[in-house]
């Protein structure tokens, strides 16, 4: 078993999502104070004693738990985040083709116990090899997109100009988790990144209007904004190179920065190789 | 099946002794046992917490389950004197109240939660985010394949990266059986998640 084994990667990335929420531990451990008095106060209470599971603290600019400071310094969180926009499928979160290549899985390996009950702390091995966008997440075909008849109803919904404040009144949407949202933009999102690659920047510009329209507050922001730089550039809109240099002003270390300057021409192709921050994901020469 | 404490064989992974209770053995130790139990806490939370999801237990009763594992664990931290290892322990009583969950769900005759997915930890980016948590969900949904024995190496094996000779004890099989089901285990998940991505 190697590294780039995409099931030890997958593995790798749900215990991530696996991990609970500082939030969750703090609601738990006080639920514990109430139920055993003795434990309250004093030197006890784990917040106080710097646990190692303690950076899931959800503070703006420090990311949570060491999952996240290890992909992110592995170049792991680049490589996913950019497989929407490098191979259109991140969605795949593990590439099933890979799998099927594999070689059959030999035994697990007997390492060493460091990191066993503290993922969240300990950098899992597996990760030591930044995801690459080809084994997260290969083009998968349009029907495999997951669009779901709510995300269908909700794309459809919302082509009319109702506020956001009027919005939530949507019945379908009122009862169904804030993921569904989420959701619903990705399929969007994913569908103008596919435009943008069969060379149809046009249509990328009018999914990234109704994305304005049907989510204009979005935790995708950045995506949606890499997005509309690089749609921009292949329309050969007249203010696309400012555009893309608002962009790359705006999100200076974002992973799409050095996509979006290959596509809009602000590098020379000489430049990319000094010039690219190493967490940058290699442009996708097949986007054409 | 109950798992039975074996000797450390990792002694940061057990409850360490306490200076202080070293310095005064005497002592009723309530300090010493805040302290260790404080710092088992903070160590092995997310392994229970991870395991309690990998074991079916709903998100919505997540926070209960826990609480419950480290209640129990409180209340009986004498009956561990460091003779097993914390993690496989704590393993030990997730697994018994997992099972209470589930006969408390088949009580009550309720239908399976969705997999909402709606824990998950920080993140640098969304769509690591979605990745995290869609990854998350398929392994918990492959979980909900398996029977009690396959998911409990499943979570420690393959989940927790336990060394597997390390099992062998606490699961109760010899290590070539152990060394197989995981092979075999590696090929069923291969197969589910090929599925699963053909299906989505």
């Amino acid at each position: 078993m190697t590294d780039s084994d995409p099931i030890e990667r997958a593995f790798a990335i749900a215990r991530a999502g696996l991990d609970p929420q500082a939030s969750a531990r703090d609601r738990v451990w006080s639920r514990l104070e109430t139920a055993f008095p003795e434990l309250a106060g004093g030197s006890a209470r784990p917040a106080d004693r710097g646990e190692p599971n303690d950076a899931a603290t959800p503070v703006a600019g420090a990311r949570g738990p060491g999952f996240w400071r290890l992909v992110k310094a592995t170049g792991a969180t680049g490589a996913a985040s950019a497989a929407l926009l490098v191979a259109g499928g991140f969605a795949a979160g593990y590439s099933m083709r890979s799998f099927s290549h594999e070689a059959q899985a030999a035994p697990p390996p007997v390492t060493a116990l460091d990191a066993r009950f503290a993922h969240s702390e300990n950098a899992p091995a597996p990760l030591a090899a930044p995801v690459t966008a080809e084994a997260l997440a290969g083009p998968p075909p349009a029907a495999s997109l997951p669009v779901s008849p709510t995300d269908s109803a909700n794309a459809r919904a919302t082509n009319d100009a109702r506020t956001e404040a009027e919005r939530p009144a949507r019945s379908v949407h009122k009862a169904k988790p804030a993921t569904s949202d989420l959701d619903a933009e990705l399929v969007l999102l994913r569908r103008a990144e596919r435009a943008i690659r069969s060379d149809t920047p046009e249509l990328a510009l009018a999914l990234l209007d109704e994305l304005d329209q049907q989510h204009p507050a979005s935790p995708l922001s950045q995506e949606r904004d890499a997005t509309r730089a690089m749609a921009s550039c292949r329309s050969n809109a007249v203010n696309a190179p400012d555009n893309a240099r608002a962009f790359l002003a705006a999100h200076p270390e974002s992973v799409y920065r050095a996509r979006v300057e290959t596509l809009c021409e602000l590098v020379p192709r000489n430049r990319e190789n000094s010039a690219q921050p190493t967490d940058s994901p290699a442009p996708d020469t097949n986007a054409r | 099946m109950p798992i039975s404490p074996r000797p450390m064989s990792r002694p940061h992974l057990a409850l360490e002794p306490d200076p202080a209770a070293e310095r005064s053995p005497n002592l009723p130790a309530a300090d010493s046992a805040r302290s260790q139990f404080a710092s088992a806490y903070a160590e092995h939370f997310a392994f229970v917490w991870r395991t309690l999801r990998l074991l079916g237990v709903s998100d919505h009763a997540l926070e209960d389950a826990a609480q419950d594992v480290f209640g129990i664990a409180y209340r009986r931290l004498s009956e561990f004197e460091g003779r097993a290892q914390m993690g496989t322990w704590l393993f030990a009583i997730a697994r018994r109240v997992a099972a209470n969950f589930h006969r408390r769900q088949r009580r009550k005759l309720s239908r399976l939660e969705p997999l909402t997915g709606s824990e998950v930890s920080g993140q640098p980016t969304p769509l690591a985010e979605v990745e995290a948590r869609r990854t998350a969900d398929a392994m918990v949904a492959f979980c909900q394949t398996l029977d009690e024995e396959r998911r409990a190496l499943f979570v420690l094996a393959l989940i927790e990266d336990l060394p597997v000779p390390d099992l062998v004890v606490p699961l109760g099989m010899p290590l070539n059986t152990l060394y197989s089901r995981i092979r075999a285990l590696r090929q069923r998940l291969r197969n589910f998640l090929e599925l699963r991505e053909v299906e989505r």
